[in-house]
């Protein structure tokens, strides 16, 4: 078994670059939410500018939405990227699919089902 | 009385699509469990895009939105706030809890959570709150198809049959396909309920006011402005405060992926790029709902003083001279958004009783490891839940829908459990029981005895407090879960 320490050099190792991003894509989000309730929302949450008919109040959570809408699309595109080149994911784990042929997952499933 | 009968013969031959493209997609999964209640983990973009998009737009999009948006002018936008980030957890949760599918053949959330803090405790507590929560939710939804087909029929049908009518296409296409039949209608539903929406979203504000811009013109100089300034009003008219409106979206976003009609079509995810893919899509669903939201703005100077609010749609669809066609397809698109909500609660409340709670007992394990038995089993269970939640639609007059309300602040307190299950080693078993125990009844206390609140924030915020305080004091103080499991859900 591996102790977390050496979890966490291995991670370092493999892929530097990893955390930074994850922790922007949070703060990201973080800022979302709040964008859209206090403290955010209340400075901008007026009836003018009216924009495409409407009222701010509503542009600005459409704005939100469009906003994290291409946050996630981004992150996603940057994560499968990141997959091709470096073959394990986010969080340093290496997809199963890669080491082991699909049935052979399956048959563990079952496997593992007839036991309990 | 011809054109009453023109309108319901759109919502019948509505019915009969649907029970066609309900039963029809069953016929090519498994007769299995998985195959019932996952669809053998085979479901793609479109399906699993749809299945959660109309699954969460129930009758309340098509009766409350409009309501809230009529009487409580942006107030409505609460919606669509909470919806934005609400989806992103699956994004992180979603992939990871189906890859354990896969691998253990788990198929709801209260399995995992109750391998992870090795409790059937947890997971018999989780199956009866869930089947608790979700009756009242079904009955919900049938009470909206009734009342819809009740309606516009000028009582030709009555409310009995109208939800009868309507939760009998639901159960024969849950009862024979399970999840794909959820998953083809709502494709089905929701494509068809997103043009209705989106068409009377543009067409009511144009035909009573000229357009978009015009009646949000004719609100403002009318004097009520204070309906399209954020966060809008209370339903008793007054300003909604900052407080009560963050914490309202706040404690929704935070719950929203944890209903387990919805976490557990993680397990019906065909891989994980299907899964992330749905949480990235998700906004464009939400998109959906502004159209909703026109539809209650444009009445509020047109048809001013029409109570309750939720019944602001159907009034004017009878008062305005609108194409007898048009509002057979409206009371249809009705009826889809309350079936395709009520279809995966239905589902999924017999299949979590089911897996989370009979199979907990050992000796009804044994009998449901035979062959297919556990399916008919799942089946009878939601035959039974459907004549429950009939019972309470329709013959019955207790107030169970107040349940619901309570459900909302109750789910959230599931969050901290599922985010602990995969990201905190350190939780344990008498952390995660208390936390969860501690939260719901913070929240109940203070949703019956509002006065009790130090401050005017959604009693779901409190109970969120008090359950993750004990989760991490509790889990400090009791002994380590062995690191062997904990390590099956950390790594996977």
């Amino acid at each position: 078994m591996i102790s977390k320490k050496q979890h966490r050099l291995m991670y370092s190792v493999q892929q530097p670059a990893k955390k930074p991003v994850i922790r922007w894509f949070i703060a990201f989000l973080v800022l979302i939410q709040f964008s859209l309730i206090w403290p955010i929302y209340p400075l901008v949450g007026y009836i003018e500018p009216i924009m495409l008919g409407m009222p701010f109040s509503i542009v600005w959570v459409l704005l939100c939405l469009l906003l994290s809408f291409s946050g996630l699309l981004a992150y996603f595109l940057w994560e499968e990227q990141d997959q091709k080149e470096h073959g394990h994911d986010v969080l340093g784990k290496v997809e199963q699919s890669k080491i082991l042929p699909k049935d052979m997952i399956a048959n563990e499933s079952f496997s593992e089902r007839v036991k309990s | 009385m011809s054109d009453n009968w023109i309108i319901v013969g759109i919502s019948i031959g509505y019915l009969l699509l649907s029970l066609v493209m309900g039963i029809v997609p069953g016929l090519k999964v498994s007769k299995s469990s998985e195959g019932y209640v996952a669809g053998d983990r085979s479901m793609n973009l479109l399906l699993l895009y749809f299945v959660l998009g109309a699954s969460i737009f129930s009758s309340f999009a098509f009766l409350g939105g409009p309501g809230w948006a009529y009487s409580r002018g942006v107030a409505a936008l609460y919606i669509i706030a909470y919806g934005t980030l609400g989806m992103v957890p699956l994004y992180f949760f979603g992939p990871r809890a189906r890859r354990m599918g896969v691998k253990y053949g788990y198929l709801t959330q209260a399995e995992l959570l109750s391998e992870r803090y090795q409790s059937s405790f947890l997971s018999i507590l989780l199956a009866i709150l869930t089947v608790v929560v979700l009756i009242p939710y079904l009955t919900l939804q049938m009470k909206g198809a009734g009342l819809v087909l009740n309606t516009i029929s000028d009582g030709a049908i009555p409310y009995w049959l109208g939800a009868a009518m309507a939760y009998g296409v639901v159960l024969l296409y849950v009862f024979f396909s399970g999840v794909m039949g959820v998953g083809w209608t709502n494709t089905f539903q929701g494509v068809f309920m997103l043009s209705i929406a989106w068409f009377l979203g543009l067409y009511l504000p144009k035909e009573l006011h000229g357009g978009i811009g015009p009646m949000f013109e004719a609100i403002q100089q009318e004097g009520l402005s204070n309906m399209l300034q954020a966060p809008g009003l209370q339903s008793d008219g007054s300003s909604w405060s900052w407080a009560g409106f963050s914490s309202a979206v706040m404690i929704s976003a935070i719950g929203f992926s944890m209903w387990p009609h919805f976490f557990m079509k993680t397990f019906a995810a065909k891989d994980d790029r299907t899964m992330k893919l749905t949480v990235v899509l998700y906004p464009t669903f939400q998109l959906f709902l502004l159209p909703i939201l026109f539809i209650g703005f444009s009445a509020i100077l047109s048809f001013p003083g029409i109570g309750p609010a939720d019944t602001i749609l159907p009034y004017v669809l009878r008062n305005m001279d609108l194409p007898v066609v048009l509002v057979g397809l409206v009371c249809a698109g009705t009826l889809a958004a309350s079936m395709s909500s009520g279809d995966a609660i239905l589902h999924a409340a017999g299949a979590v009783f089911v897996r989370d709670g009979l199979r907990k007992f050992p000796q009804l394990r044994t009998a449901m490891n035979q062959k297919n038995v556990e399916r008919k089993v799942i089946q009878m269970s939601i035959l039974l839940i459907s004549i429950l939640a009939y019972y309470f639609a329709v013959i019955s007059s207790t107030d169970i829908v107040s349940l619901l309300l309570g459900a909302y602040g109750g789910v959230a307190q599931l969050f901290p459990l599922v985010f602990a299950m995969f990201y905190w080693p350190s939780a344990t078993r008498l952390g995660a029981l208390t936390a969860l125990i501690s939260g719901i009844f913070v929240t109940l206390v203070f949703l019956f005895w509002p006065e009790l609140k130090p401050w005017d924030i959604h009693e779901g915020i409190y109970g969120l407090i008090v359950n993750l305080f004990s989760l991490i004091t509790v889990s400090l103080l009791t002994q380590k879960t062995d690191s062997s499991i904990v390590e099956k859900f950390t790594h996977a």
